[in-house]
């Protein structure tokens, strides 16, 4: 098995042609230690894609050079290290070349990391229990989505949107719900199960600007929420352009007849009723989008 | 299923029980301050917004029969979101469920 220094070495060198291995940039502050997750990661993510590893003063340059085209682009981004995230040059070019999935993995506080998520324009994250393997099986469902949707467009969030009639392979969903257990549940399911990139919103109003900022595929929504109901988010996402289109699914636990077709009635893709089965939920959500609401 | 996902599962919802005796103390409180003042919507909202989360909360979690003891105790208090109160028989129903939801997370702990 190749160690950690071999592979920093050997990544430096030019970029692979398209096609071959997946790409990936790995971003932190230092190369991994021996022994711990990262350096485990890398020695089976050596295995299977062309790894390169950016030192924190490569950034800007590098982030020149792909802005100006003079770089392949990486099919996946890896970021090790939290404080710099938000003002990273390579992290800015990489989301507006807009080819890679972004992937975030470090031992954090998960809302910490969440907000890094939402706001940061990341498009996953691994927080604790995770493994080295689910890190190389991430990286390598991120370069799969990116051969499928190739040639890759300028903003990947904002490509061909599903329409709620319509059963598709989803990129990208937010769940909003004010109960963080039920929050926390949901994401595991979703990036789990459904293989779904996913962000997640406490409240209405913060449903409201991640929609419009991150343009997901889909937005699963709680019903009852303190403030800015279900419904009435779903009102002002159907006022904005930018988010008119986006397909809508309630997650209620209030079960009764009348109340299910009032929130069909609002234009929702379906209805799903809490509590739900974590290892069925995309399916279905896809029962939802495939109209069978 | 696979592995990984299993144990990830194993490790929410034991995280999730160990919260539980806390949330149904809460939701016992709540009922009681209810039945003290039965004129006050405000304290019957707000037991039946403690019922409906744990309905929700822990059915995903796996732990249905305290669901479904949730399930009781909201629908009823859902009817009286005005200014009138369960009925006594209601209020045992309530209590039932609310021992039921209790006798689950024991077997849960001691499991």
């Amino acid at each position: 098995m190749r160690n950690t220094e071999a592979l920093v070495t050997q990544d430096l060198l030019p970029t692979p042609t398209p096609g071959t291995r997946p790409l990936v940039w790995l971003l932190c502050q230092h190369p991994a230690a021996p022994g711990d997750f990262c350096q485990r990661a890398l020695a089976l993510l050596g295995g299977r894609c062309e790894l390169r590893y950016i030192t924190p003063q490569e950034r800007s340059p590098l982030a020149a050079a792909l802005s100006a085209g003079k770089v392949s682009p990486p099919d996946a981004v890896i970021f090790g290290d939290l404080p710099v995230i938000a003002e990273d040059p390579l992290l800015a070019a990489v989301r507006e070349i807009g080819s890679a999935r972004i992937l975030f993995s470090a031992r954090v506080e998960p809302e910490t990391l969440q907000h890094a998520v939402n706001f940061c324009g990341l498009d996953y994250y691994m927080a604790p229990p995770e493994t080295p393997e689910r890190l190389v099986e991430k990286v390598e469902e991120f370069a799969r989505a990116r051969a499928r949707t190739s040639p890759a467009p300028a903003h990947p969030h904002k490509a061909t949107k599903p329409g709620p009639e319509v059963s598709v392979s989803l990129q990208t969903v937010l769940l909003v719900d004010d109960e963080p257990d039920i929050r926390r549940i949901g994401q595991i399911s979703l990036s789990a199960v459904g293989q779904w990139n996913v962000l997640t919103a406490s409240s209405g109003a913060e449903a409201i600007e991640l929609a419009s900022s991150r343009a997901p595929d889909l937005i699963l929504l709680d019903v009852m929420m303190p403030g800015l109901d279900g419904l009435s988010t779903l009102q002002r996402l159907r006022a904005a352009p930018e988010t008119q289109s986006i397909p809508v699914i309630f997650m209620t636990a209030k079960a009764q007849k009348q109340e299910l077709s009032r929130y069909l009635d609002t234009g929702a893709a379906g209805v799903i009723i809490k509590p739900f089965d974590p290892l069925t939920l995309p399916q279905q959500i896809q029962q939802c989008l495939a109209g069978n609401k | 299923m696979n592995p990984e996902l299993k144990a990830v599962l194993a490790t929410l919802r034991a995280e999730y029980r160990q919260t539980l005796p806390e949330r149904l103390s809460e939701l016992n409180t709540a009922l009681m301050l209810a039945v003290d003042a039965p004129r006050s919507a405000p304290l019957r909202a707000e037991a039946r917004h403690l019922a409906h989360k744990l309905r929700g909360t822990a059915g995903s979690y796996g732990f249905s029969r305290i669901s479904q003891a949730m399930a009781v105790i909201e629908d009823i208090l859902r009817r009286y979101e005005e200014e009138s109160a369960p009925t006594a028989d209601e209020w045992s129903q309530i209590r039932a469920a609310f021992t039921l939801a209790q006798s689950a997370i024991d077997d849960e702990l001691h499991a």
